[in-house]
Parts: structure tokens; sequence; C-alpha cells
């Protein structure tokens, strides 16, 4: 049975080359016969053709993509490190980006975006003042940098209010500085912590993002963010929430659920493995989603996910960590039926996948 | 072979004293090996109970002999008992979830049936450790316990206020046995096979001698393998400690012995244990004991048992032969000579045998083996005898000959494509023998490169090698669909120079041409009497083709803007096939390299033979063209024009004054920061940007004048040639030869470590300007300055350092990436399947089932597909080839 996207498509290519209804019909139906003769053979040990197709293609290339330091862009993690970080379904990725979109005006309109932009920012104290602690007259002083403020496109008046409603103190609009007075017998520890913890107050903008610049992407201007929050963000009016974009795994899992995370994954690797120029057929990267996403989390690649969750016992000791997997076996009274690759290697029997699974042989003589 | 056994599945357990004891054939009680004359010591460690390691001896339990007898268990009688470390995790799991009076689960009968309802029973026993760590008072028999103390590596304390007392393995083996069955079925437990007070050993099993055999040295001596002398130790520490025990020594000595056999028994089972001393050999190496044998890539597991030696393998350094097929390997006479190939006699070849039987050189029957199995030599003598003996059912081992097939590979074996099959052509010398168009897959070379091969001995296993795992089969890429086994280097070359719109060949020049590539009609020639290049390439098409597409020669007209229409092009570069006759543009990689598209055409419109035939016609064609055309380059062509080298000048010169009029900015604190980024950031991003157009601005114009020097005599610029046919060499390369080398970098930054705030001794700390930060501005041609060579080499430094540690990373990657997926694979009914968890992985491979290798870029071809139904006489893949 052709996918309904083939359908769709020799539909459009029918009326594009004006077929009359019997070629049509003889079209459909070679079509279905070249659907069904390039399908994946059965028993076809697909996984290792799939392993195969993302490792091969890893050695040979450095796989370090030639950044240009130049790009005034919000840098993309790419090449190795990227695929790791998916692959190991890292929660914590070393670039983390989101595209968002914009519902017009927003998106036509150069300016609009630009002021959005500004105000998905996070912004916290410790970027525009610098906070001081007196120990002995026990007081907190925050020195504003106006010039810093202006840049941002922020008002003082606006942060002091945000300031106000959280701690008490005094404001000095000629010398820019917010005091903040505490109690004589204030531990210093607690002075310390508060400092802290006021350099780390957030003045505007979205928890997480870093940094948000706008994009002529075709004819509309949309915004790029180092950091991600796609939680917070689909809650602005201004997005289009149905494109935009993060490129961190498990938030999307979290906010769009399991089938997002796995169609992300097939793109994120996809991209990584493009930006070297390494051409990988995205039915494999769909596998590798798919092994990844097929219980429902996102389990990593290595010893701690599926290869280390492997049914079976010999497949599993062969891989890492020996001796573990031989005492949890024998203490759980584990039995390995030999279903798998490895372990019929290893008791020596032909191996349960492609030619090896059918029963034939031949009479000689 | 009736009777024949195998393997269904693997259970894994404890034994328990009693199974330890019922397998053992002997107590060892002797810490001695073998007596004066070479004779192994009842009741020692090499007792012949447990098997026999010297030739000539019976093992006294099977009465067998040595490569025979399995070997047999033996045990020793632990004076006291000992924990398991290997278990120890578990051990002192029990000891926290139980109670040590009445034996029971200390958590209360609620939370116990709660917690078999919700949780897996490995998640139960997890459970049951956590809570019940916590808790002091047994709710069943209400005993006040104290809170127990693990320190590593197995001793276990009872804390009692300021006190700890130590609790010993005879105390926490009472405890164990005090567990009731149903609270170990409780914990997840199965209580017939698995008690815990197995874990505390009291009697030691002693592996068969056949997995620890000693070894005799050049000098005579006996060398004892480390597993017998770790034994060793634990018999003589276990004699000495119950002698102790007997002559009523002080309890401090005792414990002390006590520990040493702990200790033993530890390293017996792993020698890496943490917080364990590793037990050394005399000469400070450390020994190898159970655990390491198995573990790791020299480990059982990994070298033996998933990694097995075979026979009728071979290996040699491979070579060159463009004029075998790509489908063949050439095999040295010396290799076929010695290897054999079974062939079974039947009435129907009874005949050929005979005659292969009766010949006294090369291709000759070297044995025969009889229906019950006894093997013979064929030799001069007995030769006449075999021959009135053999009849239909005997094999007969004849040599190696053309036409056998071979598995073919080279290391690494990254994908699938590193091992195919050929069919053997056996030639003089003693290299391999390949055609170079089918390195691809292999991704091999000729600087000494060396494969293996294996020559394929079963009927089953010939079949599945020509049918499936044969070169023409696997043309194409799993990995994407595109063509691997295809033109690279100097074929494309060949193939662009014979495709060019001037070249002209003679008649006779023609025919020998084509002749050589198996073709045996000469096209007809053009008025000038001439023959054109691209009508002996058309000969090499099938008659029914028809496709165009840009050449890779369109790129490049397109970049330097030399493209404006495809009618008046002045290479006539867009390729055009009708009916098999290239009518313009000119063939490079794009058309015949790997990914080519006219290879990609043939194999799927007309099938793997038709491919293979035009891939070997190719090889044979591009390298005899050299002949007629020549090919060399030369360091001429590397040298520009004077106003050229001018315009690049004037090009380095802006590019610094520019450069410097960003610091200048920088420094007046006036420069424009992009949005987003620091002054400091931004700062370097316009010097990176103005650097790197001006040598983008160099590379266009050198691209420029080299292209029109090479229209003027596409003959005499070769290396221009195959940098833009595709064959070898970018036109960076053209570039840094001939023009600029440019901005090096190092970790994608310019270089800027060295020295503080610069990078060599020569710049004024601080300044970080083009020249400083390794803007090298020569070329190779002119020669480097001293510090140009500097700065480029750092920059090859790191490419260099990267290379090695990348392709550590990238094959721990893959290693990781294989044993996740091994195990999946695609069912008939289109699920991808998990098979050691039978879990579907997808209901559907990529959510259309097509493979990547049949189907390119799963798009359906419909324009193929048409013209098939209007009466195009398109063959179907795999039936049929041109000719």
């Amino acid at each position: 049975m052709l996918t309904e996207r083939m359908k769709e498509q020799i539909e459009a290519f029918a009326k594009e080359k004006k077929l009359s209804k019997k070629e049509k019909e003889a079209l459909l139906k070679a079509a279905e016969e070249y659907y069904k003769t390039h399908l994946v053979d059965p028993w076809e040990a697909i996984g290792v053709v799939t392993a195969q197709s993302l490792g091969e293609p890893a050695t040979q290339a450095t796989l370090r993509t030639f950044h240009m330091a130049g790009a005034a862009e919000v840098s993309v993690a790419s090449g190795m490190d990227r695929i790791l970080e998916i692959v190991d379904g890292l929660k914590k990725i070393e670039t983390p980006v989101m595209y968002v979109y914009l519902n017009p005006p927003y998106n036509k309109d150069e300016e609009k975006a630009q002021k959005l932009a500004r105000s998905l920012e996070e912004i916290v104290i410790s970027y525009i003042a610098d906070v001081k602690e007196d120990f002995v007259k026990k007081t907190i002083t925050i020195h504003f940098n106006t010039k810093e403020i202006s840049r941002r496109g922020l008002d003082i008046r606006e942060i002091v209010k945000k300031l106000e409603a959280k701690i008490s103190g005094t404001f000095d609009s000629k010398k820019n500085t917010f005091t903040i007075k505490l109690k004589e017998d204030t531990p210093l520890m607690e002075i310390r912590k508060l400092s802290q913890s006021i350099e780390k107050l957030q003045i505007s903008g979205i928890k997480g993002i870093k940094r948000a610049l706008v994009k002529k992407e075709g004819d509309e201007y949309m915004i790029t963010t180092s950091g991600t929050n796609l939680k917070a963000i689909l809650k602005r009016p201004e997005v289009d929430h149905t494109r935009t974009y993060s490129n961190n795994i498990h938030e999307v899992r979290e906010v769009l659920g399991i089938e997002a995370a796995r169609y992300l994954i097939v793109e994120e690797l996809y991209k990584a493995y493009m930006s070297s120029d390494l051409l990988v057929d995205k039915r494999h990267l769909a596998l590798v989603a798919d092994a990844m996403t097929a219980r429902g989390v996102i389990m990593p690649i290595g010893r701690t996910g599926i290869a280390g969750k492997k049914g079976s016992v010999l497949a599993r000791a062969a891989f890492e960590e020996t001796n573990k997997h031989l005492v949890e076996a024998s203490i759980w009274n584990e039995v390995d039926h030999l279903n798998g690759i490895v372990d019929n290697l290893i008791v020596g029997l032909p191996i349960k996948a492609g030619t090896g699974k059918v029963k034939l042989k031949m009479k000689l003589g | 072979m009736s009777g024949h056994k195998t393997i269904g599945s693997i259970e894994f357990g404890v034994l328990s004293p009693d199974m330890i004891r019922k397998m053992s054939t002997v107590e060892v009680t002797i810490p001695e090996t073998y007596d004066i004359d070479g004779f192994p010591i009842e009741g020692g460690l090499m007792d012949p109970h447990m098997g026999v390691v010297d030739p000539g001896l019976r093992c006294k339990t099977c009465g067998q002999k040595m490569n025979k007898c399995p070997g047999h268990f033996g045990r020793i009688e632990l004076v006291r008992p000992v924990i398991h470390t290997e278990f120890i995790k578990y051990v002192e799991g029990f000891l926290h979830a139980t109670c040590p009076k009445c034996g029971r689960i200390i958590l209360p009968d609620e939370i116990i049936e709660k917690a078999k309802k919700r949780l897996s029973p490995k998640n139960r026993f997890k459970f049951f450790v956590k809570k019940g760590a916590e808790i002091t008072k047994c709710p069943h028999c209400g005993y006040e316990r104290k809170k127990i103390k693990f320190e590593k590596p197995y001793n276990f304390f009872e804390i009692d206020g300021e006190e700890e007392k130590r609790i010993w393995p005879t105390e926490i083996r009472e405890r164990f046995e005090r567990i009731p069955d149903k609270d170990l079925e409780a914990m997840g437990f199965d209580p017939t096979k698995f008690r815990p007070e197995w874990l505390i050993l009291t009697v030691f099993p002693v592996p068969p001698v056949t997995i620890r055999p000693s070894i005799i040295l050049e000098t005579g001596e006996r060398a004892e393998d480390d597993l017998t002398h770790k034994l060793a130790d634990i018999v003589t520490i276990n004699a000495r400690l119950k002698e102790n025990i007997d002559a009523g020594a002080p309890q401090l000595i005792i414990e002390d012995l006590w520990d040493l056999l702990q200790y033993h028994i530890t390293t017996f089972f792993n020698n890496e244990a943490s917080g364990v001393a590793p037990a050394r050999h005399r000469s400070g190496r450390p020994l190898k004991t159970l655990v390491q044998r198995l573990k790791g890539k020299e480990g059982r597991f990994r070298y033996n048992l998933s990694g097995k030696r075979v026979n009728f393998a071979g290996r040699s350094v491979i070579s060159p032969d463009i004029k075998i097929s790509v489908g063949e390997v050439g095999v040295p006479r010396e290799m076929a000579e010695n290897i054999t190939i079974p062939l079974h006699v039947t009435e129907w070849n009874i005949d050929e045998v005979k005659e292969l039987i009766k010949r006294d050189e090369y291709p000759r029957a070297l044995y025969i083996i009889r229906p019950n199995g006894t093997r013979k030599r064929i030799t001069k003598d007995n030769k006449e005898d075999i021959l009135n003996e053999i009849q239909p059912g005997y094999i007969v081992e004849r040599q190696l000959m053309d036409g056998d097939i071979a598995l073919f590979n080279r290391q690494p074996s990254l994908h699938r494509i590193s091992l195919m099959a050929h069919r053997v052509k056996v030639l003089p010398g003693k290299t391999l023998r390949i055609n170079p168009l089918a390195n691809t897959p292999y991704n091999a070379d000729f600087d000494g490169d060396e494969m293996n091969i294996h020559f394929v001995q079963t009927k089953e296993a010939q079949t599945e090698a020509r049918e499936i795992i044969a070169v023409k089969y696997n043309m194409l890429s799993p990995r994407h669909g595109e063509a691997l086994v295809a033109a690279a280097e100097d074929v494309i070359t060949g193939m662009f120079l014979l495709t060019w719109k001037d070249t002209k060949l003679t008649k006779e020049q023609a025919a020998r041409l084509l002749y050589d590539a198996g073709i045996y009609e000469v096209p007809e020639a053009d008025k000038d009497g001439y023959v054109s290049g691209r009508k002996i390439f058309s000969m090499l098409l099938p008659k029914d083709m028809n496709m165009e597409f840009p050449s890779k020669l369109c790129d490049t007209m397109r970049k330097i803007g030399l493209c404006k229409d495809c009618k008046d092009c002045p290479v006539d570069a867009y390729v055009v096939i009708k009916n098999g006759e290239l009518v313009s543009g000119v063939i490079d990689k794009r058309a015949v390299g790997d990914g080519g598209r006219i290879v990609d055409y043939i194999y799927r419109v007309h099938g793997p033979d038709a491919a293979e035939t035009f891939v070997n016609r190719m090889g044979i064609i591009a390298t005899k063209i050299f002949k007629i055309l020549g090919f060399t380059t030369s360091y001429e062509e590397l040298k520009i024009s004077k106003e050229l080298e001018k315009k690049i000048k004037k090009y380095i010169e802006e590019g610094e004054k520019k450069v410097n009029e960003y610091i200048e900015l920088y420094r007046k604190g006036k420069l424009e920061p992009i949005p987003g980024f620091s002054e400091e950031e931004s700062l370097e991003i316009y010097i990176v940007t103005a650097l790197e157009e001006v040598k983008k601005k160099v590379t266009l114009d050198v691209i420029k004048e080299k292209f029109e020097e090479f229209l003027k005599n596409p003959f005499l610029a070769h290396g221009f040639t195959m940098v833009i046919s595709g064959a070898r060499g970018k036109e960076s390369n053209i570039i840094n030869m001939a023009a600029l080398i440019g901005q090096a970098y190092v970790r994608e930054k310019r270089p800027h470590r060295g020295f503080m705030g610069r990078v060599t001794a020569h710049f004024k700390p601080g300044d970080i300007s083009a020249e400083p930060r390794g803007f090298v501005k020569e070329s190779l041609r002119e020669g480097l300055s001293m510090l140009g060579l500097f700065f480029w080499g750092m920059g090859g430094r790191i490419g260099e350092v990267d290379k090695g540690v990348s392709t550590q990373i990238s094959g721990y990657y893959y290693r990781r990436l294989s044993n996740a997926l091994m195990d999946v694979i695609a069912f008939p009914d289109m699920t991808v399947r998990e098979v050691t968890n039978n879990a579907v992985i997808s209901f559907m491979f990529g959510d259309d089932g097509l493979f990547p290798m049949h189907a390119l870029d799963g798009e359906l071809p419909l324009d193929t597909l048409l013209s098939r139904i209007r009466g195009g006489k398109h063959a179907n893949r795999k039936d049929e080839g041109t000719d």
C-alpha cells in the first residue's frame, strides 16, 4: 500500500501532466509495484545498517565543522559534539537555541520584531548593575550602569519599581544607586547570600533566554534565541506557536510530547550530519529516534540506555560492564533465550536475521 | 550429524554449597601442583580428577585424554565462611532490608503487599533495601536492631552508640538463613533457585585445570597460570587458619587470617575490585583473575566469543588492475594453489572431477573426503586408486580457480560494503588485485594497504555471496542510495577530457580505444574524418537512455558569472543525453563520480549487470585516453598575470586598512556593536569578515583568470582540469598555491595565544590587526614568509591533533550505536523490532518502509514509470543487462 504522501504526489503529478484516467490508474499500479519492490527486505538486520550509516560517516570525516568565527548569528553546536549530545540524550546541551516565528504584524515589521526580541531577553541585575555589600554598615548597594541600561532599551525607574516589589530600599536617582539597609544583627553569610540572590534577580524577559536576534527569513522577520524556554515562549501571543522550534529535545518532550521529540531527534541529527556535508537518509535517523523514544522517554544510546537494557545477558556482557551484568544475571536467575545477534554468535549458532532466519538447505549430490 | 545438540537457552544462577559439593570431583587440600617426577599430586591444585593438561595422562574422572576431557570442578572446604565480594552490594542490601532476629523484611506487611503489587521484582528489592535501611524496630518481632555500616571493600559493622562491632560472615550467614522463603519471593527472588546465604561461601569451587593450564617455558621450568597461583594462596591460608583454630590461637590471629582468606578469595574473582590492593605476581605484575579474563577489549567476550578466527582466508597488499572487472579480484597464484574449494561429486560432474584428480599441475584436486568423513591427500602414487574408488557422494577438494567466489574485505569494516563478494581471477604476482573503481566502498588506496580475502566453502554460502554480497548488487550505498562503485580521480579526468567539446580522435584511435573496452563497433566519423570524444562515450550508454542535468562545470561557470544561457554556452557544459547519445555537456564527477547521475541511472533502470559493464568500460577507456591526449601539470600552471598580482596586493592592502579602521573605531569606543554581541566580540567578527572578504575576492579573480587560460587551451591546463572536473583537489588548493594563503585558524579562531598579548615576539603586545593574528599574505608559489609558515603550520597541527582525537570519539560512538541497534530487525509485517526484548521499535521503517539503498530519497520516479507505461523499453531492475 502506497503511503498517503505518495498518493498525493501521484495525484499532483497526474494533474500536472494531464494524464487520462486510464494512464493515471496504470501509473498508480506501476507506482505500487515499484513501491513493493523497493521495501526493506524481510529479516533485514536494519538496525546494523542504520548504525553503520551513522557511524561510518562519523569516522571518516573529522566532523569538526569549520565554523567561521565571523558569522553574526546565534551559534549552534554542530558536528560530532552535537551528534553525541543528541544520541546521549543530554539534558544540558551546549547551545540551546529557539527559532521563534511571529504572528502578523510582528513578522513584517522589523522594528516591532526588534522590540519583541529585546523584551524576550532575560535580564538579571548583574547584567546592568554592580552589587556591592558593606559588611560593616550592613548594607547592600546596587550601582546601576546607565549606559548598559539604555543600550538594552530599559527604563531605570521600571527596574527600581520591580526591585522595590521584592526588597525594601532607597533609590538615589542622582547616583543611580539602590541601597538596602539590613538589620544590625544580620550575619555576614546572610548578607552575602542576599546580594547573590539580588544579582540573579530577573528584571525582564523570559527565563533562560540569553540572547535574541532578529533575522530575516524569506519575506518575514523571525527571532533566533540562544537559550530555550519553549513553555514560556509559546504563551506569548505574538508568537506563532505552530512553527516555533526549540532544539532542546528534553524540553520538547515535556512541552509537546514524545512524538515531537522523536521528530526533533531526526531533524537535529540530519542538521548535524548535513553541516559536515554527510548525507544520511532520514529513514536511518528515524530508526535511531524510534529506538530512543520507543519507551515513551528519551533513552540514550550507550550503556545507560538502549545498549544497557538489552534482553540478552550475553549481549549486555559483551558490550560493557561485563562483570556487573553477569553478577546481576545470576542473582536474578536470568535466562538468555538466544534471540539476539551476539548471543547466537557467542554460542556459535547462525544468527536469526537475514538469510540465517530462513530455513533452507541444499541437498548435495 | 545425528544426535547433534544445539544450545536452546542459557540460565544464569548462584551455586549453592550443595551444588558445589555435588559438582566437585575432589577436595583440594595441598597447595602444591606437581611432584618431583612431574606428575600431578593427588589432592593438589592440578589433581588429575579435575582434568588433564599433560599429553599422555588420563583424566581420573572421565578417563579421557587431554583435549577430549572437558575438565571437572574440585572444591576447597573453607574453615570459616567468606563473602563472595562480587555480590557485596546484595549482601549489604539483604542486611539492610531484613530483621536480624526473625529474618523478615523489616517493613510492615501492608507495605510489603503493596510493593508486591506495584513494583517489578528488581525494583521491589531496591525499594525494600532503601526503606528498610531507615527502620530500627522490626514490625514483626519487635526487635530493636542496630544501624548497619558497610565499609569498603567487605567489612560490615553494627553501630551501638559510640561503639562499632564487626559483623563477621558467620553472623551474616546465620541472619540470611533466617530469611523466610515467602519474604524472598516478596523481594523478587525465586527461593528454589537462590538463597541469600549462598552469597557467603562455605565451600569454594576450584575450576578445572583445563581453564588454567600450566605452560612449560623454554628453560624446562613449569609456569603456573595466575588462577592456580591464587588458588594456592587460598589453600595455604585456609590450612593455616584451620591449624590456628585447632591449636586454640588467640582470637586476634584467627581474625587476621580470616581477613586474609577473604582477601585472597576476593582477588581470585576480581583483582581490580575497588578498595582492594591488587594481588601481584613475584615480578610485580598484577594477576589476571576471573573478571580480568572476561572483561574489556582483550577479554573473553570481545576477543574470543564475539570475534572468531576462520580458515580459508588470506591477506596481502593490494594493487590496482583496471583490466579486471570491479566484480573480480585478482588472487596471487601462490594463494590459489594453497586454498581449496570442496566439490561434491555427482554423476554429472564426476568426469570433470576425475580430470582434476589426474592433473599434476595447478588446477588440480588436493584431497578427497570419503562419505564416512576420512580425508586423504591425493599424491602421484595413490592417484590411480583414488580414480577407481571415487563415486558420487565423495567430496573432492580442488585448488582455487577462476570464477570461484571470495569475500574481500578491508579494515576498518565501517559499513557492510567494506566486505563484498568478488569473482576470483588467478593472476601472477604476490598482491591481491582490485579494480580501482571499486575502491570507494572499501576506502582503499594503494599506498601499502592490505586486504583480507575469504574463500567461501559451502554451496549455500557461495550462493549467498553471488546473489546478495556480490559487488554488482552493492554498487549503491545503503546509507543514502547513491552510487559508490563509480569513477574516481583519473577516471573522472579521463572522462572529462574525452567528452570535452573539442576532443577528436582518428577513426583508428577510436577503434583501438573501444576494442579495449570490449566494444566492437566504431561510431561514424564526422565530416572532417574524426570521431568526436562524445560519440565514443555514447557507445558506453544504453541505447534508450534520455536524461539531462547540469554538470559540475555548470556550477563553476555560474560562480564566475560566465553562465548566461545554456544555448550559447562557451564550453557546452550542460549534459543532454538523447536516445543514448551524448548530445552536449561534459562528463565530470556529477555524472560518473560517486553519487554520479549516469551510473545511478544505469543501475536503477538497466540493472546491476549493465552498471558493472558500464563502470568497467569507463575505467579502461579513461586510462587509455591519457595515452592519446597526454596529461601532466607543471609549476608554470600556477603562475598568475602581473596585473592580477597587483590586484591581489591591492585587495590585501584594502583588507588590512579596513581592519585597522575597525580597531581605531573600537579604541575610540565608536564601533557599532552587532546586536547581541559585546564590543570585543563585534570587533573580532568585523575583522574576520573583512579578511575573509579579501580571500573571497582573490579566489574569484584567480579562478576567473585560470578558467580563461583553460578555455584558451584546455589540453594544457591539466592541474586546473583536475579541480573543475572534480577528480582531485579543490579550488582552495589552487588559490593557496597560486595566489594567497589567507587567514590561519586555530580552533575556529584567529591564533591569539603564545606570549602575553601576542602570538610571537615579532609583534607588539595587544596588536590585533591582520598580520599579528595569523593572516598569511603570501602564496605557496612565491614562498611563505617565516611567520606565514609558522601560522599556517599552527592550523595544520591542530588539524592533525583533532584527527587523532576525533577518530577515537567517533569510533566509540559507532560501537555504542551498533551495540544498541544490532538486534533491531525488520520483520515481514513491516514492523521493526528489537528481538532480545521482543519489542516493537517502529511500526513502519522510516514511516514508509522503503529501503534507502533501493529508493533514492524515497521519491517515486514518476517520470520513469510514466515513460515505461507509455511504451518506453525500460528494462526491469535486476533482470536485464545492456548486452
